[in-house]
């Protein structure tokens, strides 16, 4: 909300700056923000126009002689509205305006001009620049322009929280102001004199949870025209436009007091007959705002006995607006429930000022007051007449709540001890009746403004608010029990994110909602939003992989080439619409592109194949567990060829060069890009200390076999039949060379050596403890794998 | 022995000799023992008297292999120490080879930096779903329905009583119902909003919720840890300003702002407050013993502002030009 301050001090006295006052709200819990607009603008003076005369090379242009009090200048302007008699803004030779545009002598089809008469946008005021800004007589000729009248538009913007709803007007932004700087807030409240006077129409309401109050009356002879010019200032000053005086007076006492009101066109209504009801399904209305909505039961309206005429709270009819041609008006001023309101103005997406206000709580007893200051205001500037005729419908009390305020609980909760006097100044400050009791705790009723209150804990929220957080001391002891809970359950993952930074891998954080297409991309069990922001994010992912593929084509584009990408984050799959039934896990998915080693005075260019994402993996997954994980093909399309790795019977994940499928999903360029996926869960092993060995110093022996093999033929059943035969002293066994040759080998042969390493706990071996298994080996090798032995 | 097993044997001894060595003075050792005039790559050439005739071209040719293959390795050994200490070959200005290093990312990063300073003060780590329902987003925390508080946060349903979190703070609620007071906990984690993505907001950013709960907690020490927080994050002498302001889930509530320099503005870094008393009703913890406070950050806000970052959207999009400078 907009706060004028020069509308504020109608209530209260400021003497601050715009700056000290955005400080001394936001200390009290009214967040502001003071953006100086006037500053920038300089030698801008009120002037007078003298005369204006038609400019003899251009239609559209007159030549204006305009007087600063001292001297006239000659000035031409384009301004439609430009007569002589008026009095303006007018910037001098020399005079900055926004955007530090600096004004110079120059001509304008031929005739001389000094100086410029401002438009109300040219001086930061409002959008307004169809004509210049006309300024009231009472303004000094030769005075400067903010002193004489710009101040009139200094403004705070405030951030007014939903707990707050009295601080929605210039009122209670006052009443805050007083309070917090102990000075006298002017009392603002209107009665009328006039007799009452049988109306000529019935009120009616349904439900009184619905609308606990209604105040309604009509004044005739009433002139629709603008509204004063004060009325006005005010209304731009906060950021409101001016329709005419009827429509500006309630929008005028909304931004004073909070409460929102309606005029109607009394001859429009169709009836006698006000009645507060919900709307019958499919019922109709057209709003102020040109909008027609179909209705139903949730909202509330307002009818005239057939029809409805405004949406209770939120907006009028068209059909009973006021117009020119209006001189009979309904004014009503109630109180609708907060959450009837709410629903309403959400089912509709129709946010209002009125609405939001009601939503909030609006004051149950400001009805009254709000309706005799709009009958006061359609008297003075609409010529409007009030007879007598209104009616207030109270169809259920306002109920006041005492509420105990133990002082102990005061200095528990701040950590502070406030004097009683201080507490009870505070609360008697915000509008609460304080009774002292015997025990020197207190008893509050809290004012109806602030439906917010209603416990001791709101009580003490608002001494400590006015206190002030800033004058509360720190508490810099370390209170409390200390808790022995398991430490930090994702800890682990710490060291997973350590090796990959040295492996050379950069972390990606990236977006969890994606397309359907995506999300889907490795099952169809992704988990959709009901309300996506877009098409492009209305699901949740289901593998970290896309992501990954999306940003290292982003980094491809800007010529990087050699990516290690990895993100460690929550993915997201259901099996069923019940919360049960979603699951979220944590996974390590990582991709390489491009080059690995690029070509220096050390050695070639080597790019990334299969073997470096598993020498990657082997390093992240350790050497204790990699050796024992299981590596198997996999037809999983994700992968053009990929593996599965398992760990004692379990899958923890997969790798391998990603199909081409998956870039075409993803609408990017394929690439020879390999990736991991792990459910990096599994390979939490932190629970398990690890317990020390002692080190072997017995020495290890190796042996070498050379078995010519099929070229077709796998490894992996004579790396089974090294590990089945060759007994707990083998601690170490991999193929060391392989080659082709036809001449030495024969056609589709190839050469492998494989290398073995024993080593005993207890003792140094010696031939006779290996050789009889390296001749196991060999013979089974020989005998099942069709390999033979090279010699 | 035969020949041959005997070749096969002084091979296989020598490897693993070899593995044991790394400089030429080990070198010399096995060139002592294997092909000195008594080694015994030696002494098996002497056996070759003893083969027959037509088997003598073979073992000579196996023999001969050996020796130079042994040759080869020691020599091997020799040379590389040899470039080594060879200082007048080394120009220390070509590039060094090439052993990459990747980061981790500054979001991580500076979630490790929170989580460690709450740990120095006694606070426990503890993590929550993101997705969960309606009731531990927001009914349990004091937000029903049909509130304005609602408004604050824009939220994504995945179904009517289903939602994204939209904070930690669902966590507050699942760690009371499954402990006992006293507790002290902080919750690092990915929450969700339902807003346009521009330089400043994101549909997603991070979050670290702090959970105080014991029996005579107060707003004074509330104060007390998070000046202590800020003065290790942002560093000792950072002004600060605190404000009230609203959570349905704290009361009284109050944001914290930095004062920042180059912006020469006030910056919000956190919200918090005194645990509302609905907050400990809806978990069935006694109010009248427990008193509590809570604090949550947004991980983003407090890295742009630490490391002068003008666009949320960097922190996503994994353009390695950004993640390296960090």
């Amino acid at each position: 909300m907009i706060v004028s301050i020069d509308w504020l001090k109608d209530f209260v006295d400021i003497k601050e700056t715009p700056e000290e006052l955005s400080e001394i709200l936001s200390s009290v819990g009214l967040e502001a923000e003071y953006t100086d607009s006037f500053s920038e603008i300089s030698n801008v003076i009120i002037g007078k126009v003298l005369s204006v005369e038609k400019h003899p090379n251009a239609d559209r242009l007159n030549v204006c002689s305009v007087n600063d009090g001292e001297y006239n200048y000659q000035v031409v302007c384009g301004a439609p509205n430009v007569k002589a008699g008026q009095i303006i803004a007018y910037a001098k030779v020399g005079s900055v305006l926004p955007g530090g545009f600096k004004l110079e002598k120059i001509k304008l089809r031929g005739v001389e001009s000094s100086g410029m008469i401002c438009s109300a946008k040219e001086l930061n005021i409002s959008d307004e620049h169809d004509g210049i800004l006309v300024l009231p007589g009472t303004c000094n000729i030769g005075g400067e322009f903010f002193k004489e009248y710009g101040y009139k538009y200094l403004n705070i913007e405030l951030d007014v929280t939903p707990n707050r709803p009295d601080a929605f007007s210039h009122y209670g932004v006052a009443r805050d102001i007083s309070v917090i700087l102990g000075r006298k807030l002017v009392s603002h409240s209107f009665t009328s004199k006039v007799k009452e006077f049988k109306p000529r129409f019935s009120l009616t309401i349904d439900d009184q949870n619905d609308c606990t109050r209604y105040v309604g009356g009509l004044l005739s002879n009433v002139n629709v025209k603008p509204s004063p010019q004060w009325m006005q200032e005010r209304l731009i000053a906060v950021g409101q436009r001016p329709i005419n005086n009827l429509v500006d007076i309630s929008n005028y006492v909304l931004m004073e007091m909070g409460q929102p009101t309606h005029i109607f066109d009394w001859d429009k209504i169709k009836s006698n007959e006000i009645l507060v009801r919900r709307a019958k399904k499919k019922e109709i209305i057209k709003t102020l705002d040109q909008n027609s909505f179909e209705l139903d039961e949730t909202h509330l309206v307002i009818s005239d006995g057939m029809n409805p005429i405004a949406i209770a709270g939120v907006m009028g009819g068209l059909d009973s607006a006021v117009d020119e041609k209006t001189t009979t008006v309904f004014v009503e001023s109630a109180y609708f429930d907060p959450i009837t309101v709410r629903k309403s103005s959400k089912s509709l997406r129709l946010s209002t000022e009125a609405s939001k206000r009601f939503e909030r709580g609006a004051d149950p007893e400001a009805t009254t007051n709000a309706f005799w200051r709009i009958v006061a205001l359609i008297e003075e500037y609409g010529n409007g007449e009030f007879q007598g005729e209104f009616l207030d419908l109270i169809s259920k009390e306002f109920t006041k709540t005492v509420i105990r305020l133990r002082l102990s609980e005061v200095t528990q909760i701040i950590g502070l001890e406030v004097e009683p006097k201080k507490i009870i100044d505070i609360l008697k400050g915000i509008g609460c009746e304080v009774s002292l009791l015997d025990n020197s705790d207190l008893d509050c009723i809290p004012p109806s403004y602030r439906p917010d209150i209603s416990r001791e804990i709101d009580l003490i929220e608002e001494i400590a608010r006015i206190y002030g957080y800033d004058n509360i001391p720190s508490d810099n002891s370390l209170y409390g029990e200390m808790i022995v809970e398991e430490s930090d359950p994702q800890l682990y993952l710490q060291e997973f994110r350590e090796s990959m930074s040295s492996l050379g891998f950069f972390q990606h954080y990236s977006n969890s909602l994606q397309n359907k297409m995506t999300a889907n991309i490795v099952g169809d069990n992704s988990i959709a939003m009901l309300n996506p922001l877009n098409k492009d994010m209305a699901y949740l992912r289901t593998s970290l992989i896309p992501n990954l593929i999306k940003a290292a084509h982003l980094n491809i584009k800007n010529s990087i080439k050699s990516i290690r990408l990895y993100e460690l984050a929550n993915i997201h799959t259901q099996s069923g619409k019940k919360l049960k039934q979603m699951s979220e896990e944590i996974r390590l998915a990582g991709i390489i592109f491009g080059i690995e080693q690029k070509s220096s005075v050390h050695s070639d260019k080597v790019l990334f194949d299969i073997f470096s994402l598993k020498g990657i993996l082997a390093s992240l997954i350790g050497e204790k567990v990699y050796k024992n994980l299981d590596i198997i093909d996999t037809d999983d399309t994700f992968y053009e060829f990929g593996f599965t790795l398992s760990y004692k019977d379990e899958l923890i994940g997969s790798f391998g060069k990603l199909s081409k499928n998956i870039f075409k999903t993803l609408k990017v360029d394929k690439v020879d890009m390999f990736a991991f996926d792990i459910c990096i869960e599994k390979l939490n092993f932190s629970k398990s200390v690890i317990k020390f060995e002692p080190i072997n110093a017995f020495p290890k022996i190796a042996r070498r076999i050379n078995l010519v093999m099929d070229q077709s033929d796998s490894i992996k059943p004579v790396l089974n039949l090294i590990k089945d035969k060759a007994g707990e002293e083998l601690i170490d066994y991999y193929p060391v060379e392989i080659f082709e040759d036809v001449e030495s080998l024969g056609e589709n042969k190839k050469s492998v050596v494989f290398e073995m390493v024993f080593q005993h706990k207890e003792k140094t071996l010696e031939d006779k403890d290996v050789n009889p298994i390296i001749d196991e080996i060999i013979d089974i090798a020989q005998k099942n794998f069709n390999a033979k032995l090279r010699v | 022995m035969s020949l041959k097993d005997s070749i096969k044997s002084v091979k296989n001894d020598f490897l693993t000799d070899f593995a044991t060595v790394s400089d030429s003075s080990g070198a010399d050792l096995l060139k002592q023992k294997y092909l000195s005039r008594n080694g015994l790559v030696t002494n098996l050439f002497k056996q070759l008297g003893q083969v027959s005739k037509e088997d003598k071209p073979l073992f000579g040719q196996l023999l001969n292999q050996l020796k130079i293959d042994l040759n080869d390795k020691l020599n091997s050994l020799d040379s590389t120490s040899d470039t080594v200490s060879d200082a007048d070959k080394i120009d220390i200005f070509m590039p060094g080879k090439i052993y990459p290093s990747g980061s981790i990312h500054i979001l991580e990063q500076t979630m490790l930096d929170i989580k460690k300073i709450f740990s120095e003060i006694g606070f426990n780590v503890a993590y929550g779903p993101e997705i969960d329902d309606d009731y531990h987003n927001f009914s349990a925390l004091n937000v029903p329905e049909h509130h304005p508080a609602r408004d604050m946060q824009d939220t994504f349903f995945v179904d009517k009583d289903i939602v994204l979190r939209t904070h930690t703070s669902n966590v507050q609620i699942h760690l009371m119902e499954q402990e006992e007071p006293p507790l002290r906990f902080i919750v690092p984690g990915r929450v969700y909003r339902n807003e346009a993505i521009s330089y400043k907001s994101y549909c997603l950013f991070h979050q670290v919720e702090g959970l105080f709960v014991d029996k005579n907690v107060s707003f004074s020490q509330l104060k007390g840890c998070l000046e202590y927080f800020a003065k290790k994050m942002f560093g000792a002498n950072r002004k600060m300003r605190w404000r009230p302001s609203y959570f349905p889930f704290t009361e009284p509530s109050a944001e914290v702002d930095i004062w920042d320099e180059q912006r020469n503005q006030w910056m919000e870094i956190l919200g918090c407050g005194m645990v509302d008393p609905e907050v400990f009703k809806s978990v069935g913890y006694d109010t009248n013993v427990w008193r509590g406070y809570a604090f949550g950050m947004g991980v983003e806000r407090i890295a742009m502002l630490k490391h002068d970052i003008d666009d949320i959207r960097l922190f996503y999009n994994g353009d390695v030009r950004f993640l390296r400078q960090f």
